[in-house]
């Protein structure tokens, strides 16, 4: 059941919101919790059994910490100061032995599920291949189940937030279920934080017809993104990207701005249409998208799109990682051997090496992603050592208008680069399309789709642009449509609904395209 | 105690030409990423041998020089 | 005071649903296609041009139907008025919605319907999905039609829609092509009744069916369900699903992939365009005798040949004996090359 099918938007949807409205407030969270079992159940069937199983898990471990915490503030009074303090150190020991245990094991079914047939593929195939004594060995592939990515890493920050002592443990398993499945993110994210998304499931808002409407508005604009941008791009993106070897120049330029503007059109419409429904439920999501095309740099492209993934990796990641012992004694051993900036910046850059390794595995297994990963930060090592290079004449304008301009030039060059490398079938795909890049393409642009689909393209990426320099500027759309009169309200969400309707990409014409991201 | 004066000397050091002041909003105008920071904790840590923990990590304690001394401080009497 | 604070929102939503219907109908309306001819794929879309209540025989199906029944050959031999109704993927849910079309202007005496729609559903959908889908797609024009504006002209959308357009061939699309089936040539292997279980049908799709039903009784005219011959899509599962649904119906069902009886010798080598997906004109002239066999030997049908109010069938008829002869030569070829090629690969 996709965001953007039918079955969710005429029947799921309207049937959860009147059931959870209608019912007594003491019952609103069993029946978010309901619906979310329920459209996992349509999506997953019996992967469910993971998603109970995990939960379960996290739910236990974090009562565990809990329970340490509330042992050791009773036992505390009766000590003396020697005592309490190594009452506080065995009882962060274990504290930190169940986080580690518990964070590892997680990562360890997500490494079983989604990476081992990747990395044994090869070894194996050369054991049988040059080792023919070598006893068979093969691997039994598990369907990873739906959203796994997802609920197991919002489940390791719940993990290491009440570790911290900055979330307080829940007490009943089903509050950690409702947060792991909650269905507007177990798709495709946000990763939300547990202090932040669940008072709101656990104890849910009286329902409000603003935020219904604002929530549906939403909703709206999402499916606008994907299905009369995004799915309407597929066609061109499919047969560039996955015949690469009939294309060429232009052909493989356009191709891979149609796929960013795919992409981005489909994610974050993705994400309007997930935090849409769940502002209509009264639940705060986290924000995954904030204009990334403005960003003056690739490292600020990636604090803008995706943002949840890149701040879970910040927060659970690289900086413990910084701060961690080995990283610290690395650090000194640095700075023994190449001086006191090296010091500094060597740990720092180590962190990041692993950070975007692992923001490209997560986007799958395979070699593409670790190039992926690993481009993003070649480029931004790139830019740290050159900057103090650069000419103080140049530097002296940063702050001018077309000197911002050019950089966010730069950076979308950059990033589509990164686009096609992200969507070509391989590495050696993407070696063939560099090198053809090179040859002019002398036919017609229009590929896979007609000049009207190529206007409603424009005209729709337009669109986007203009909504997008409108926030870059502050402008919060929805609040202030609802100040105007309601018949400007009205005819503005007729408009948006009939629009999706009319040049929506979908029936006969045109293949149906599921959402990228929710296969990770 | 430490003073501001050490803090604004590391930052120098971590990001030059960055000459802020002791109450400059350092991380929402966008001087400093995540990136800067961590190298700045890294030069904290070295410099007044301090154990920083992830918790420690917040935006918050980093946002002014200022902020940073406070932390400090606080890391130095715990 | 409770009930006061939910009323307003309540009302002020309802009204604004009715005005979203109203605008979402009225671009539906200006979508639909100016002519029948192109109110659907294939012609079936033309059964709107005959003249009123002529029609006696109307057979509901999708791609399989459209080409393989060709309802003037009923006509030629017994005077028999027909006409096939074929789009591609048209399940169950759409046409009830048609019949209701349909029967405003037509009564027929029998209304076959290809039990294949009954198993027609898009890659990827649920059940439930596809009832959303295509229930939708009926009632809402928008949906269906929505493509339209990439093949309109501005000054189209405000013409009145002509929607007179007559089909000689009475909705057949024949097709002249030969590619054949080897691995059902000898035993019809897709038939194999071994293991097979009735395949599962969705209450939602047998409610549909039970609404078609009274609706036809409500008209007047008998319902029939067939399987064409398709050994590609069909299979013994499926035949057994569709004789249980006409059991549970009580209404007659005949499924001419039955190999014990293999009653119109459909030979996979030559009757097929497309390895055994459908039936090109070689394969819909055997189905198109046998049904049309059945159906006079089971109803009271008419002969209407040369009556007065009927002179449109007799001109069409003349008209598609006319074409007929090239066509099925051009097919009868095809077969003979298909055959030596086969002879001469072993």
């Amino acid at each position: 059941m996709a965001y953007h099918s039918s079955v969710y938007l005429l029947l799921f949807l309207p049937l959860m919101w009147a059931l959870w409205a209608l019912v007594p407030q003491k019952y609103r969270a069993g029946v978010l919790l309901g619906g979310s079992l329920w459209f996992y159940w349509c999506g997953a069937n019996y992967g469910i059994v993971w998603l109970l199983g995990i939960a379960a898990v996290v739910w236990l471990l974090g009562l565990a910490m809990g329970r340490t915490e509330a042992l050791c503030a009773a036992v505390r009074p009766a000590l003396d100061p020697p005592g309490r303090k190594a009452l506080k150190k065995q009882a962060a020991a274990l504290k930190r032995c169940l986080l580690v245990s518990g964070a590892a094991g997680l990562v360890l079914v997500l490494v079983r599920i989604k990476y081992l047939p990747f990395l044994l593929r090869v070894p194996l195939q050369w054991l049988a291949e040059n080792r023919p004594w070598w006893p068979q060995l093969s691997l039994s592939s598990i369907t990873q189940p739906l959203g796994i990515s997802f609920f197991l890493l919002m489940g390791i920050s719940y993990l290491v937030d009440v570790s911290r002592g900055a979330a307080q443990p829940a007490q009943k398993y089903w509050q950690v279920l409702s947060f792991l499945c909650f269905w507007p993110h177990v798709v495709e994210g946000p990763f939300d934080r547990w202090d932040k998304t669940a008072p709101a499931l656990l104890d849910p808002p009286a329902p409000s017809y603003r935020a219904l409407c604002f929530g549906v508005q939403r909703m709206v604009w999402g499916l606008f993104k994907k299905i009369v941008i995004a799915d309407r791009a597929n066609a061109f993106v499919k047969l560039v990207f996955d015949d690469w070897t009939q294309y060429s120049g232009a052909a493989i330029v356009v191709g891979t701005l149609c796929y960013t503007l795919q992409l981005y059109a489909e994610f974050s419409g993705c994400m309007d249409l997930a935090l849409g429904t769940a502002e209509a439920f009264g639940v705060p999501l986290s924000e995954n998208f904030r204009q990334p095309f403005f960003a003056r740099s690739v490292s600020e492209f990636w604090r803008r799109w995706h943002i949840t993934l890149g701040a879970w990796l910040r927060e659970y990641v690289f900086q413990p990682v910084i701060v961690s012992k080995p990283m610290m004694r690395f650090g000194k051993f640095c700075r023994g051997r190449f001086g006191a900036a090296a010091g500094r910046s060597l740990p720092v850059w180590t962190g990041l090496l692993i950070t975007w390794v692992l923001i490209g595995l997560w986007h799958g297994a395979g070699l593409i992603y670790l190039v992926y990963g690993l481009y993003y930060f070649l480029l931004q090592l790139l830019g740290e050592i050159a900057e103090p290079h650069l000419p103080a004449a140049l530097t002296a304008k940063r702050e001018t208008r077309w000197y911002k301009a050019l950089q966010m030039l730069r950076t979308f060059v950059l990033v589509n680069f990164g686009m096609m490398l992200f969507r070509a079938n391989g590495v050696m795909a993407l070696l063939q399309m560099l090198r053809r890049l090179f040859t002019p393409w002398r036919q017609s642009l229009l590929i896979g789709i007609d000049a009207k689909d190529a206007a409603v393209l424009a005209a729709g990426a337009a669109l986007m642009l203009a909504v997008d320099v409108l926030h870059e500027r502050g402008h919060h759309l929805r609040s202030e449509l609802a100040a105007r009169p309601l018949p400007l309200r009205w005819a503005v969400m007729i408009a948006g609904v009939v629009a999706v309707m009319l040049f929506g990409a979908y029936g006969d014409h045109y293949d149906p395209a599921g959402f990228i991201y929710a296969q990770f | 105690m430490h003073t501001i004066d050490e803090i604004l000397q590391i930052l120098d050091e971590v990001k030059p030409g960055l000459e802020a002041g002791e109450n400059d909003e350092l991380v929402k105008t966008g001087l400093l990423d995540s990136v800067d920071i961590m190298g700045i904790v890294m030069a904290i840590s070295e410099e007044f041998d301090l154990e920083i923990t992830p918790l420690d990590l917040k935006e918050e304690n980093f946002h002014t020089a200022a902020a940073m001394l406070a932390l400090v401080n606080r890391l130095e009497e715990e | 005071m409770l009930t006061k604070s939910w009323i307003r929102p309540a009302l002020r939503t309802a009204a604004f649903l009715l005005a979203l219907l109203v605008a979402v109908q009225g671009v539906g309306h200006l979508m639909m296609p100016t002519s029948n001819r192109h109110l659907s794929g294939y012609t079936a879309g033309g059964v709107l041009g005959e003249k009123n209540n002529t029609v006696d025989v109307l057979v509901m199906g999708d791609s399989n139907t459209a080409q393989g029944i060709s309802p003037m050959e009923w006509y030629h031999a017994r005077g028999v008025t027909g006409y096939a109704y074929g789009e591609g993927w048209l399940s169950i849910y759409n046409i009830y919605y048609r019949l209701l079309q349909i029967f405003k202007e037509q009564s027929p005496k029998v209304v076959v319907v290809s039990a294949d729609t009954v198993y027609s559903r898009r890659g990827g959908d649920t059940y439930t999905a596809a009832a959303v889908r295509e229930i939708s797609g009926e009632v809402f024009p928008l949906v269906r039609f929505h493509d339209e504006w990439k093949n309109m002209h501005l000054t189209e959308y405000f013409k009145e829609n002509d929607y007179t357009w007559r089909d000689v061939n009475k909705g057949f699309a024949p097709i002249t092509d030969v590619s054949a089936n080897m691995y059902n040539a000898q035993v019809w292997n897709y038939m194999n009744a071994e293991g097979a279980k009735a395949e599962y049908v969705p209450a939602q799709m047998k409610w549909y069916l039970r609404r078609i039903r009274d609706l036809c009784r409500k008209h007047g005219a008998e319902m029939m369900m067939i399987a064409v011959p398709a050994c590609t899509s069909w299979n013994y599962s499926r035949s057994l699903g569709a004789a249980e649904l006409a059991v549970e119906l009580g209404v007659p069902y005949v499924d001419y992939n039955l190999r014990e009886e293999n009653p119109i010798g459909i030979d996979w080598r030559v009757d097929t365009p497309d390895g055994g997906n459908h039936l090109n004109v070689l394969g819909a002239q055997k189905l198109t005798d046998a049904l049309g066999e059945y159906l006079t030997a089971h109803y009271a049908l008419e002969d209407h040949r040369g009556q007065p109010g009927y002179e449109e069938w007799d001109e069409d008829s003349a008209r598609y004996q006319e074409a007929k002869q090239e066509i099925w030569g051009c097919a009868r070829q095809e077969a003979d090359h298909q055959l030596q090629v086969l002879a001469e690969n072993g």
